[in-house]
């Protein structure tokens, strides 16, 4: 289902918008990541989407209709929450079943049409349903367990088949991995990236975290206090940011600034290119002066005397690479990676070049 | 000291004050079935003899008190339980700056000798009925308990599970049958059952605040054991205790049960 929003804006109580006038589209089927740091609003559009908020204005459609004024219940939007939420007085089977008992089976396909005729399939079909939801995450041998003796992982996988069941045609996931500790949530980003491009639902997914993101997305939305600050494919939006922000929000960035004298030419802190860099990579800079971004990895230690000379100034080996800080002549300093145990001690000259170099408009 | 030598001193010490704490239900019992030459021997007049000639002389003479304490109850659990509940959501689910200083200041009465509150209930709202004025002192011993359990019960359970249920489909009727009810109704029984047994034994403000005809049965029972013979008193005792042990049974299973769920997910 093809879900636009268009405008939404929202505040709470009479405050400041936390969400100030968003537009974007996701497409039928893709997966789509609202990325922004804590208190950018993206919980409040998780809220918005499923109805548990209700818009101060613009418009959300689902395939084409507006359904910003249609509660939650009658919305058949599944919904996985931070917390998981999960019922804690019920059964794993009697968590996952629950949506199969409200009439909520089927619904966004009615909402987007012109009913919001309720189904509720019978039993049979039911218990066939939380048997295949089992089946796929792996639940079988806990569906008469209660949420209070499961894992962090297990509560996930129920929260997950919980908000499937009914087959929603659109799933939220509201950083879903948040609460689980790093190699867990390691782990399961990457079956849920597996599973999410396997159903084939419309997916909304929020987070905070790059990797994840990055992981997951078909279609990035880069958000701040509440506004859309770029959206675009995940890799365009790494490599080819428009915005400071954007950049260093998607990993490490060294962000130089770029002045253009009135009526002169460009300067540039020199840096030369190492040979794959090609020809396209030098973009010319912006009448108005920009920023230059070089991400930490496309730095390259060259063996001839063609790179730019950088004194090391501090080392850190983190096991995949080591964290090196670099200082050129002019005195700007960089970060780089270089592979791990390949760093000289600091004091030492190195000749460095960029594999990839990025050139952005200065905005304000 | 020995692991089986510290749980025999355990079970020791936990008999030795289930012991101290039984004796006097005991004694009263023995009391009030006992053939004793006490009966009627002292204000009653006319000897009172067996067992069921006694209890009903307890209702003819206290009976009235009886009814009195039970119309109190009756008022006191479900106003309390109003008062109380939604007071318990909005302090655990829409704190506001200052609400924690509150919720403590609402608790607080606890603490207030009855003898305080009684007096400071006639000097502000001495026109009040009577039967008003016992209620409302009630109120102010019981309320503070179901903001605590109830609020404790909220504590527990993510705020976001309505949220979910809604988004599964489930409209409010379903709800606050599916959701609600089973999630706080342990709560909301073991809180009423807790303002019953408070509100029924209750007896300093009572006592204070009776008059002749508006007299609650703890404070008759005052009167019982300083002008009838104990066995009278005793048998008013057993009176007493009748709705009590069921409703402190009560308790204790629906605590024993919160207590081994545990903290909810």
């Amino acid at each position: 289902m093809r879900v636009e929003l268009d405008e939404v804006a929202f505040a709470y109580g009479g405050g400041e918008d936390v969400v100030a006038g968003v537009s974007f589209a996701m497409a039928d089927g893709g997966i789509t990541v609202v990325i922004g740091p804590s208190g950018s609003g993206k919980s409040t559009l998780v809220a918005l989407v499923a109805g548990l908020l209700e818009p101060a204005a613009g418009r959300i459609l689902f395939a084409g209709r507006d359904i910003a004024r249609v509660p939650p219940e009658r919305r058949g939007v599944g919904v996985v929450f931070q917390s998981y939420a999960l019922f804690p007085h019920l059964s794993v089977h009697d968590n996952i079943s629950f949506g199969l008992t409200t009439g909520a089976f089927g619904l966004t396909t009615e909402v987007s049409g012109l009913t919001t005729r309720r189904l509720r399939p019978p039993r049979q079909e039911r218990e066939a349903r939380v048997r295949e939801l089992a089946d796929l995450l792996g639940l079988g041998p806990l569906l008469g367990r209660r949420p209070g003796e499961l894992s962090g992982g297990e509560r996930q996988r129920v929260a997950l088949a919980r908000a499937l069941a009914p087959r929603p045609a659109l799933l939220l996931l509201d950083e879903p991995l948040a609460a689980l500790d790093a190699s867990l949530r390691r782990q399961l980003r990457a079956e849920l990236a597996a599973l999410l491009s396997r159903l084939g639902t419309t997916v909304l997914y929020v987070t905070h975290d790059q990797e994840e993101a990055m992981m997951l997305a078909d279609h990035l939305v880069v958000l701040d206090r509440g506004r859309v600050v770029e959206a675009g494919a995940p890799l365009a939006l790494y490599r080819r940011p428009s915005h400071p922000f954007v950049a260093s929000f998607l990993g490490e960035a060294n962000l130089l600034a770029v002045s253009t004298p009135p009526g002169g030419r460009g300067s540039a802190p020199v840096l030369c290119l190492a040979e794959e860099a090609g020809a396209g990579s030098g973009a010319a800079a912006p009448a108005s002066g920009g920023w230059l971004l070089i991400r930490p990895e496309d730095l390259v230690v060259v063996a001839d005397d063609t790179g730019t000379p950088a004194v090391v100034l501090e080392v850190r080996g983190l096991g995949a690479f080591d964290r090196v800080v670099l200082r050129l002549a002019d005195g700007t300093e960089l970060d780089a990676h270089l592979p791990a145990g390949t760093a000289p001690a600091p004091g030492a000259t190195l000749r460095i070049a960029a594999r990839r170099i990025h050139l952005l408009p200065r905005l304000g | 000291m020995s692991p089986r030598f510290a749980r025999r001193l355990g079970i020791a010490s936990t008999g030795l004050v289930a012991a101290v704490l039984c004796a006097p239900v005991a004694i009263t019992i023995a009391g009030a079935f006992a053939r004793s030459e006490w009966y009627g021997r002292r204000s009653e007049g006319a000897p009172v003899q067996g067992a069921a000639a006694l209890f009903s002389y307890v209702i003819e003479i206290w009976g009235r008190n009886l009814l009195r304490s039970a119309e109190i109850v009756a008022v006191v659990v479900p106003c309390a339980l109003l008062l109380g509940v939604p007071a318990a959501y909005a302090f655990r689910r829409r704190p506001f700056p200052g609400s924690r200083g509150l919720e403590a200041a609402a608790v607080a009465p606890l603490a207030i000798p009855g003898i305080a509150l009684a007096v400071s209930l006639i000097q502000t709202a001495g026109g009040l009925p009577r039967f008003a004025l016992l209620a409302a002192g009630h109120l102010v011993y019981t309320v503070p308990l179901v903001i605590r359990t109830v609020g404790n019960a909220l504590e527990g359970y993510d705020p976001h599970l309505e949220a979910a249920a809604r988004t599964l489909g489930a409209g409010p009727f379903a709800i606050l049958r599916r959701l609600v009810l089973p999630l706080l109704g342990p709560a909301l029984v073991l809180s009423a059952l807790l303002v019953f047994a408070v509100s029924w034994g209750e007896f300093n403000v009572s006592f204070l605040l009776a008059t002749p005809l508006v007299q609650t049965y703890p404070a008759a029972l005052y009167l019982t054991y300083t002008t009838n013979s104990f066995p009278v008193a005793a048998a008013a005792t057993l009176v007493f205790l009748l709705p009590v042990v069921p409703a402190v049974a009560a308790i204790q299973g629906l605590g024993g049960e919160e207590f081994h769920r545990g903290p909810q997910a």
